[in-house]
């Protein structure tokens, strides 16, 4: 099985540097590449690979990189920015593939500007994650040093500089225009779309967001080709992807596989099944704002079509597992704990509701809930849903609520019945 | 014409402007869409949720989508649904949402009963409290002496901090924190410096930010007088609505006018009117002897003008009436302006100017593409004025947007894509100007060289720099003050812009609230009074000549006098100085006309009733002239025969009479219907519903009967629309006319001057003075200390 995007990392082993990457065939396509295939045939492969938005939203890559408008009707600035802002609960890939193999991602961001191209790239990295941030500020330097970035990069006559960004620390940087705000010295609060970064983005000019692992899909895409990439998946979807587990597993860390590999075999073959004294109830599949997938759904395929098709969502791909001796309600009390806090609070619903049902949680996990709390909580998901709030932060929220409420009802009710928590 | 588009709102067929999104349309059809975050002047941002409608997209949809109406563009033949079940569901809860933390203190919140969240509380139909849980309480913090912060009262519509920081450009007020704990106030404590802080008093849809003196002499928005008014602080001439109770000012508000203010007044106008509660009010006459009543005062006043040797001097600050009066009353050969030579200068060139040049309205100032200022800085002339130009100034350019697809009422996309763009802005002056940082192009040249550098050609300099700015532009404006060659050169590079097919304008920077009414009376100037005194006496109305001439040189004619009167409403130097200091109404005690520097002839009425009220200084004078014998006995029986008489005497202020509504039968009411508490007030001494003042000068009413009319309404009100925003309810579209406006500008749209303005020589500059009046007021002193 053929892993691109972590071949180059041996886990307890430092990351290869510029030399030991040239050695594997690393830049070898940017080489080949720069000035020699047009930008737009690399937008056509990307956008025949299939390959989506790995960040979690799965929208497909190529699509986002058409909508750019080109450089005779938009002169001026362009932008390419890496959302390294990995904040999402349980998830820790971007920061696998960050740490793993950093000029990796950098060859990505230079085929991906060169294709788009876009002469500024920023790479927007989670504050904490400080060793990814020193890691990838050495690779730029070796790379610029090998005259990979900068001017006339190998003779082709393209221009790149790239930057690096230590995010603050909001999880609402993720999103991409609040990632924006954030790069331009705003309030990280999210934008409204339209206009689309790709024609008003960074500082009014041309942007496109892409997440670390799509970034650092790209290389092989141009090197090896669609049909390549595409015979890489399972069940219908293309590439790879890097998943994870979280929780209580023998096993907890992050796989790469086929896209489409099913939950269970996830689970089972790579997590090695739960540990002895845990039965698995259910799982999130992609992180904090996707749904619950009870254990017995879990031969559902890992893929963004799959999951949409069960009314979920793939999200990152890094799933937390809820055993049978953790509370539902607590489980869910602290990821809408997460939420509450993390609503930038630009709008009514997510600012003031987020708090309301964190509060209603935790009064029914202490014992205190009322019959009509559910109700709320019910209608909550409704009105904190898709098209009500000004992002996804809250829909995303609402996911796990909203599943949680139908697969966990009646230990919902448990609580409000026997006025305590049977798992304290 | 505008495209329009039909859009059929819960089956209901409307116009809706293309250009427009579906909140402005529903609200511009009279259709209730509850709203937050939205403003008509700061755009739609999405934040609140409070707008959701329904759009259908086709025939066939029957489930429709929830949409906030705010962020949708209008489209042909769209579909939308208000009264929705699930929207209007949503809706509701969005409410729920904000009141969560909000402290449901009505009773004591000064906002209770014109508050927007109120209203919309009620729109949507929300009645009873679920959440249990704890509150979020925020400190509060003192923002100085306009404005009392009360954060608990806060639901995070953003609309303060998109004013105060996006559209004012204020730097010193934000929002701070995330999650429910936005918070939206200073880094730390202190006066807030903008000069436009008390809007945030009408833009916020609660009580977060209370206008702070009035909170000292607060009353319920429907137990106090209201009353159109004209502000008396710059020569702007904003419109606002004073209000009282018990003869006692309790505070001024906006009052719209599409052209001229809009939504938003300077700190200046309202804040500044406090001098009508000042200790340095003069509401007493007197004399050297003493107190005189108002009677013995106007006989005082008969007496010298029974002399043969009066000159009167006429001011900037006292309306049209009262110095068309002095006028009549010595004759025009002895009328005097308290100008000094280079305002007397500056205001003559000014009325030669506005006769042959297109004079812009300050909603066109706001429009204009490219503005160049020259001579004087309009953040201290016409703080109003400032900040239409800086709205110019940072519009984003219609093909930006465009080119990237945004409408321009998408204000944070509109804003975020434009950022660094700024429309060419050109100063020109001797000192800096509160505007500096906005400019592209900024010249500093001592005031008697500006306009020279307008003569010659030059290739390089300010003069190169400015037309290359504005021959760019295509509504370019000149915005020009400090001296009388100035401003003729200004009008000269209109009138060479006009020339080349543009729509050039210009804007005059004018020192007082009335200097354009007094110019065109035609007064000499104060040096020519003062070198001619000797043995003559001498009236003054409402003027401190001290302010426009060399204190030697008042003394010494003060001095040299036969006596001196005047006629004031606050305590000056020259009131001091007087044999005879005669009190009069100020402009909220009186009825007058004030004509602003657009040449806009604008109405003001007496709109606080007092017990012992001074007289108003026209008909102080026409008595005292009846009683010595310089006006026929029952001449100028009213206000309107004073209107009459001067449009016949003097062409020019014909507009005046036009601008004052006549007074008909039955006079819109200046209380509203709720006003209560009338026989309670004054329960201690008796229970008697008080007699209404008796006024017969102004066409409106002293109660609260009368025939209400939209132009004349005291405050506007609509079912459901308690608050500021109702006056959605009374244009003709959002930001459009107000219902019944009525503008006069005495010098209607005159034909371009055949030839340049010649440019008059360089007269030697005073020291620009602060306003006289707000000067006086405490909140503004408590201020100034502030700083």
């Amino acid at each position: 099985m053929e892993r691109p995007l972590t071949q180059n990392i041996r886990p307890g082993e430092a990351p290869l540097d510029f030399a030991a990457y040239r050695r594997a065939g690393g830049y070898e396509t940017v080489r080949n590449a720069l000035g020699r295939i047009a930008p737009a045939e690399i937008v056509r492969l990307v956008t025949e690979s299939g390959l989506g938005g790995c960040g979690g939203g799965g929208f497909p890559t190529g699509r986002k990189w058409q909508a750019m408008p080109g450089r005779e009707e938009r002169p001026g600035p362009r932008y390419f920015i890496v959302n390294a802002d990995e904040m999402e609960p349980g998830t820790f890939k971007d920061r696998l593939l960050l740490e793993g193999d950093p000029h990796q991602l950098i060859e990505g961001v230079i085929l991906s500007a060169y294709a788009v191209q876009a002469d500024h790239a920023v790479i927007f990295i989670r504050g904490e994650y400080t060793q990814a941030i020193s890691l990838i500020t050495q690779a730029i330097a070796e790379a610029e040093q090998a005259g990979l970035l900068g001017t006339n990069i190998a003779g082709s006559g393209f221009d790149l500089a790239v930057h690096v960004h230590a995010g603050a620390g909001r999880y609402i940087c993720g999103e991409e225009t609040a990632l924006l705000n954030s790069l331009e010295g705003r309030r990280a609060i999210p934008r409204a779309k339209p206009p689309l970064p790709q024609t008003s983005g960074l500082f009014g000019c041309p942007t496109i967001v892409n997440n670390v692992e799509t970034v650092c899909n790209i290389p092989h895409i141009v090197k090896h080709g669609v049909d390549w990439y595409r015979g890489l998946g399972r069940d219908g979807a293309a590439g790879t992807k890097i998943f994870g587990a979280s929780g209580r597993v023998k096993y907890p860390g992050a796989y790469e596989l086929p896209m489409g590999t099913p939950m269970d075999e996830m689970l089972q073959e790579h997590a090695g099944g739960m540990k002895p004294g845990f039965a698995l109830r259910a799982v999130l599949p992609g992180g904090a704002s996707t749904g619950f997938i009870l254990a017995r759904d879990c031969g559902i395929a890992m893929s963004f079509a799959a999951m949409a098709a069960a009314g979920n969502r793939l999200g990152t791909g890094t799933a937390i597992v809820l055993d049978d001796r953790t509370c539902p309600v607590a489980f869910i009390a602290n990821l809408q704990h997460f939420f509450a806090r993390e609503s930038c609070g630009w709008c009514a619903p997510c600012r003031d509701g987020l708090p309301w049902i964190e509060a209603t949680l935790n009064a029914i996990e202490a014992g205190a809930g009322r019959e009509e709390d559910l109700d709320l909580l019910a209608e909550m998901t409704e009105s904190l849903g898709p098209g009500r709030t000004f992002c996804a932060l809250a829909p995303g929220a609402m996911a796990s609520l909203k599943t949680g409420l139908g697969y966990f009802g009646e230990d919902f009710r448990r609580h409000i019945r026997e006025k305590s928590c049977a798992w304290n | 014409m505008e495209l329009t588009h039909n859009i059929v709102v819960d089956g209901r067929v409307i116009r809706a402007k293309a250009d427009t999104n579906l909140l402005e349309a529903c609200l511009s059809a009279k259709l209730d869409v509850p709203y937050f975050c939205w403003h008509p002047a700061l755009g739609s941002v999405g934040s609140c949720r409070q707008c959701a409608v329904k759009t259908f997209r086709g025939p066939a949809d029957t489930a429709g989508q929830i949409v906030m109406a705010c962020m949708t563009p209008v489209a042909a033949g769209m579909r939308v649904s208000v009264a929705d079940a699930q929207a209007a569901a949503f809706r509701e809860k969005v409410v729920e949402f904000v009141l969560t933390n909000h402290p449901h203190d009505c009773p004591v919140c000064e906002v209770g009963g014109e508050c927007h969240l109120q209203d919309m509380t009620a729109a949507t139909g929300h009645a009873a409290r679920r959440t249990r849980f704890a509150k979020r309480t925020h400190l509060n913090q003192d923002l100085g002496p306009f404005i009392k912060h009360e954060m608990n009262r806060c639901i995070g519509c953003y609309r303060c901090v998109r004013f105060y920081r996006d559209y004012a450009g204020g730097k010193d007020f934000g929002v701070f924190g995330a999650n429910r704990n936005v918070y939206f106030g200073r880094a730390a404590d202190g006066a807030l410096e903008s000069d436009f802080s008390g809007n945030l008093v009408e833009v916020c849809p609660t009580g977060v930010f209370v206008d702070k003196p009035f909170s000292a002499t607060f009353r319920r928005r429907w137990d106090m007088r209201a009353t159109l008014s004209i502000c008396p602080h710059c020569a702007v001439g904003c419109n606002i609505t004073v209000q009282e109770r018990e003869g006692t000012f309790r505070r001024v508000v906006n009052r719209y006018n599409e052209t001229l203010n809009g939504y938003f007044l300077c700190d200046r106008g309202r804040f500044g009117t406090g001098f009508i509660e000042s200790k340095q009010r003069l509401r007493a006459s007197r004399d050297r002897g003493g107190a005189l009543a108002h009677d013995a005062a106007r006989d005082r006043l008969a007496e010298v003008l029974r002399r043969d040797d009066v000159i009167g001097i006429g001011s900037g600050r006292a309306s049209v009436e009262a110095n068309f009066l002095l006028r009549a009353l010595v004759g025009p050969e002895n009328f005097y302006g308290a100008l000094s030579d280079q305002e007397a200068a500056l205001l003559q060139t000014a009325v030669k100017v506005m006769r042959g040049t297109p004079i812009a309205t300050v909603a066109e100032a706001e429009r204009a593409d490219a503005v160049v200022v020259l001579g004087d800085d309009p953040a201290m002339a016409a703080p109003r004025l400032a900040l239409a130009l800086r709205q110019a100034v940072l519009r984003p350019p219609a093909d930006l947007l465009a080119a990237r697809e945004i409408p321009a009422w998408q204000d944070g996309a509109a804003r975020t894509s434009s950022a660094a763009h700024r429309n060419p802005f050109v100063i020109v002056t001797p000192e800096p100007t509160g505007l500096d940082q906005l400019a592209s192009h900024l010249f500093r040249l001592p005031a008697d060289e500006i306009a020279a550098a307008f003569l010659q050609d030059g290739a390089t300099g300010p003069a190169a720099c400015v037309s290359e700015s504005l021959l760019a532009a295509e509504n370019p404006l000149v915005v020009a003050g400090g001296s009388a060659a100035i401003i003729a050169a200004a009008a000269n590079i209109v009138l060479s812009l006009r020339a080349q097919g543009k729509i050039a304008r210009l804007s005059l920077l004018l020192p007082e609230a009335n200097s354009l009414g007094l110019a065109l009376l035609r007064p000499r100037p104060l040096s020519d009074a003062l070198a001619d005194v000797a043995g003559r006496h001498v009236i003054v109305l409402e003027a401190d000549l001290h302010r426009h001439a060399a204190a030697g040189d008042v003394l010494v004619a003060c001095a040299a006098a036969a006596s001196l009167t005047v006629l004031d409403h606050i305590e000056t130097p020259t009131v001091d100085a007087a044999d005879t200091a005669v009190a009069v109404g100020c402009f909220a005690d009186t009825d007058g006309t004030f004509v602003n520097q657009e040449g806009r002839a604008q109405r003001f009425y007496k709109a606080i009733f007092g017990a012992d009220d001074p007289p108003q200084a026209w008909a102080l004078l026409r008595d005292a002239g009846i009683a010595a014998g310089r006006l026929p006995e029952a001449d100028l029986p009213t206000h309107q025969a004073v209107l009459v008489a001067l449009a016949a005497a003097v062409p020019d202020l014909a507009g005046c009479l036009d601008a004052s509504p006549a007074p008909g039968a039955a006079k819109p009411p200046t209380l509203p219907h709720r006003y209560s508490g009338r026989t309670a007030a004054h329960a201690d001494e008796h229970v008697r519903e008080p007699a209404p003042p008796e006024h017969a000068d102004s066409p409106l009413g002293t109660t609260m009967e009368g025939q209400a009319r939209a132009d004349l309404a005291p405050l506007l009100w609509a079912p459901g629309w308690n608050s500021a925003q109702a006056v959605n309810k009374f244009q003709d579209e959002i930001g459009g006319k107000l219902a019944g406006g009525h503008e006069v500008f005495v010098f209607g749209r005159p034909a371009l001057a055949a030839r340049k303005f010649d440019i008059p020589p360089e007269t030697e500059r005073g020291a620009t003075l602060p306003d006289e009046l707000s000067a006086l007021s405490p909140a503004i002193i408590a201020r100034r200390a502030a700083t």
